[in-house]
């Protein structure tokens, strides 16, 4: 089982649209997938038409009144599963912060899971917290979507030095670039020059479209109803470098 | 195929329990026959009431079931179905209770687990089923209408269809049709609309539950789940004449290696011929333990043949030994040998296929199909006890008593008379005698309490893993050394690493041994342990008594 989180410190860059394709396309070649819908906005669970509540809420789950099984809900899709959020993962900062060893608990509570699933994604909020941490603690790899501007090239800087400071030096960090608009110079200059300065740039980029942005509309993973379009293949593209790199470690 | 003769019990999903939490489903009744005259579409519209209702357009499923020969993945609560719908191919591995999917495969099923893509299915799979292959069960082509129940989000909250199946056979011929079905496939986390349907299914639509799609598909083409194993379970009562008691043990172990015969000639993979020998030395085992029961001239008349059927099987089997351990031996050399190995698997392979080619001639000839022909007419024909023999008309169980309690003091006088001293010789002297010791408990084991010969079976196989090891490991040595000659007369130009290697190998196997020769004073003492020696005695030991 390998644990993926698609991660930034920034909103509203992609991270969800992300989660929610790699994920149907991890589950469409045949691996048995979990979503996890860390975010209290819930809109990977919007995407998959599931209700963005859990049974206990999040205290039951982290005082571990409720396995994570019995919470799961399998998606329209075969293979899938999503995990869904709740309005109580706002405070689970704090309710992580009760928990004795608090990084360590989100990997805890996905170890049972470890034969029923080939892959387990979470999506993360925006920011940086103990929840980021117990996250940083439990995947084996976070992808990062950035639009190339140059404030996304400073969080992605913070992310870095965050990783030393806590020596997470197993963690992977995979960046690749989202909402690419190659008209505009600045996104093409910064397309170009980042990955000679940061190696582990995936060298897939999904390109700015509205077809990402009408996923709020069908409800549903791209793949699941377009066969051709840009972004459609750049995810599938993306997915197949990741899936690749993985097979390494 | 003859219908088997031990077997697990199909497992009818009848009785619906909800097991954990009321939000999955985890054991439910999902599948139920519908009547031969309702029409499909109109009893998915039964369940219109649940919710939005989708029903798509009819679509053709070609299914075909595999497990191994010896219904591995079945013993262990799975299936593996292989699925064709519109032209794309995907492999399911699922639950049997259930159908939860435990792992999916786009592709056609490998012939073997460890041709699967890495993945924790290719993980749980490899040791479960470990040198067996997946070979297909039964194939089957059906109707299937879909419906799915939406919630108000349009979301499926539960899976539901009908199915008009039919079996084929080789070719494309239909063999039999199933009754129609209707199924359930709940969603995960979604209970509620399950019980709704439930509730329709059983008090309106009033259908009663089915078996398990692979179950009934089996049984159309006259076979049972689980009826294969390797394993010798023969019902014996005390009374039993002792002539009928041999005559079905006997006749047992014919349709064993008769049921192999097939796996074994065309090598599906190497536990054919492994259960088919087993089979021969059995028969072999119990001609000499009970040769006052049977007639001395139908020894005298079969003993070649069986002894003939072990001879011409052993360079096969010996070659497949091989190459089931070369894994094991290359993982025992250094990392930068590991390759050398290489010509070593390309020799066994080139000569296995050799041996092979020989065995399935010598298994097609007239001389083996005349000898299982005229032995099962032997035993299947010649019911007069009384004239076998003397011994034929006692009750089984004395014989099985004096000959199992015989061997045993012989097993005990044997293991106590080695120390650290002698010679190899006297271990495999030991170790056939265990052998025997075994074959008797097994062949007579429904004769006596079930948990306590389970419990003397289990402590001689321990000592006979080590006794065993420890004269595989010689023998391997040895062996090892013959393929390097046979290899270097072969092949002048093969690389000296290669030869390098095989000798590291043959030091391990040397030291494995010596560890195997350390462990024995202890093996044999935990078998000769007063609790066991009181409970041969007082299962075997009739003076004792």
């Amino acid at each position: 089982m390998k644990i993926l989180a698609t991660y930034n410190i920034k909103g509203g860059v992609g991270k969800t649209a992300a989660a929610v394709n790699l994920s149907w396309m991890a589950a469409s070649e045949g691996y048995p997938t979990l979503v996890w819908d860390l975010d209290p906005q819930g809109a990977a669970s919007f995407y998959f038409r599931i209700k963005p509540k859990l049974k206990g809420g999040s205290k039951g789950l982290i005082k571990g009144k409720h396995e994570l099984d019995v919470l799961i809900k399998g998606t329209d899709f075969e293979n899938l599963d999503l995990l869904p959020a709740d309005f109580s993962y706002r405070h689970l900062d704090l309710l992580l912060d009760d928990q004795k060893k608090p990084t360590r608990q989100l990997g805890k509570l996905l170890k049972p899971l470890e034969t029923d699933y080939d892959y387990i994604i979470l999506d993360c909020p925006p920011s940086i917290s103990l929840v980021s941490e117990a996250v940083f603690q439990a995947a084996d790899a976070l992808l990062v979507p950035m639009i190339p501007t140059t404030l996304s090239l400073r969080t992605l800087q913070q992310l870095l030095r965050f990783q030393k400071q806590k020596e997470l030096e197993s963690l992977r960090i995979m960046p690749f670039f989202s909402m690419v608009d190659r008209r505009k110079k600045l996104h093409q200059q910064i397309v170009d020059e980042l990955p000679k300065q940061y190696f582990n740039v995936l060298e897939t980029e999904i390109p700015y479209s509205s077809d990402v942005e009408q996923m709020g509309l069908h409800r549903a993973p791209l793949g699941s109803y377009v066969t051709k379009s840009r972004s459609k293949i750049a995810y599938d593209s993306l997915w197949q470098e990741i899936h690749q790199r993985l097979q390494g470690f | 195929m003859p219908n088997g003769f031990v077997g697990v019990k199909p497992r009818v999903s009848g009785n619906a329990i909800f097991a954990k939490s009321q939000t999955n489903v985890t054991n439910v009744t999902c599948h139920y026959y519908l009547n031969d005259e309702t029409d499909p579409i109109e009893a998915l519209h039964s369940f219109r009431d649940l919710g939005q209702l989708q029903i798509g357009l009819p679509i053709m499923v070609e299914r075909v079931f595999f497990d191994s020969f010896d219904w591995r993945l079945y013993q262990d609560g799975g299936m593996l179905v292989q699925e064709q719908e519109h032209g794309r191919t995907r492999s399911k591995w699922l639950r049997l209770t259930d159908n939860q999917l435990m792992g999916m495969l786009m592709a056609k099923v490998p012939r073997f687990p460890r041709d699967l893509p890495e993945g924790p299915m290719r993980q749980r799979l490899v040791p479960l089923l470990e040198m067996r292959a997946l070979l297909p069960l039964v194939k089957m082509k059906s109707q299937v209408y879909r419906a799915a129940v939406l919630d108000k989000q349009l979301k499926t909250v539960l899976r539901l269809s009908v199915e008009l199946g039919c079996v084929h056979g080789n070719g494309n011929s239909i063999t039999g049709t199933l009754p129609p079905r209707f199924n359930l496939e709940p969603v995960k986390g979604y209970i509620k609309p399950v019980l709704k349907a439930q509730t329709v299914l059983e008090h309106v639509l009033r259908l009663e539950p089915a078996v398990p799609l692979l179950d009934e598909a089996l049984s159309i083409i006259g076979r049972r789940a689980g009826d294969y194993t390797g394993k010798i379970k023969v019902d014996l009562s005390p009374e039993l004449p002792a002539g009928e008691a041999v005559r079905r043990i006997l006749l047992n172990l014919l349709e064993t290696l008769e049921r192999n015969l097939e796996g074994a000639r065309a090598d599906y993979d190497s536990e054919f011929l492994h259960d088919f020998r087993v089979a021969v030395r059995r028969t072999r085992s119990l001609f000499s333990q009970v040769k006052g029961v049977l007639p001395a001239d139908a020894l005298n008349r079969f003993r070649p043949g069986f002894k003939w059927l072990g001879q011409i099987t052993g360079s096969t089997r010996d070659l497949d030994v091989y190459l089931l351990k070369l894994p094991v031996y290359r993982e025992a050399l250094p990392n930068s040998m590991q390759d050398d190995l290489d010509p070593l698997k390309d020799y066994l392979e080139r000569h296995q296929k050799i041996e092979q080619r020989q065995l399935a001639k010598l298994l097609d000839s007239a001389r083996f199909k005349h000898l299982c022909h005229d032995w099962r007419m032997f035993l299947e024909k010649d019911l007069d006890y009384l004239s076998w023999s003397d011994k034929a008309s006692k009750p089984i169980l004395n014989i099985a008593n004096r000959q199992i309690w015989k061997t045993y003091k012989q097993v005990l006088r044997e293991g106590e008379a080695i120390n650290v001293n002698s010679a190899a010789e006297a271990l495999h002297e030991l170790r056939i005698t265990c052998k025997k010791l075994r074959y008797l408990m097994e062949f007579f084991q429904t004769l006596y309490p079930e948990g306590k010969i389970r419990a003397l079976i289990k402590a001689l196989k321990l000592l006979q893993d080590n006794l065993g090891d420890f004269q595989d490991l010689e023998v391997q040595a040895d062996a090892l050394r013959g393929f390097g000659h046979q290899m270097k007369s072969d092949e002048a130009d093969l690389p000296g690493e290669v030869f390098m290697a095989m000798g590291v190998l043959i030091d391990n196997l040397h030291q494995g041994q010596q560890a195997e020769r350390q462990k024995f004073a202890d093996r044999f003492a935990s078998f000769a342990r007063p609790k066991n020696r009181k409970l041969c005695s007082e299962l075997f030991n009739l003076r004792g008594r």
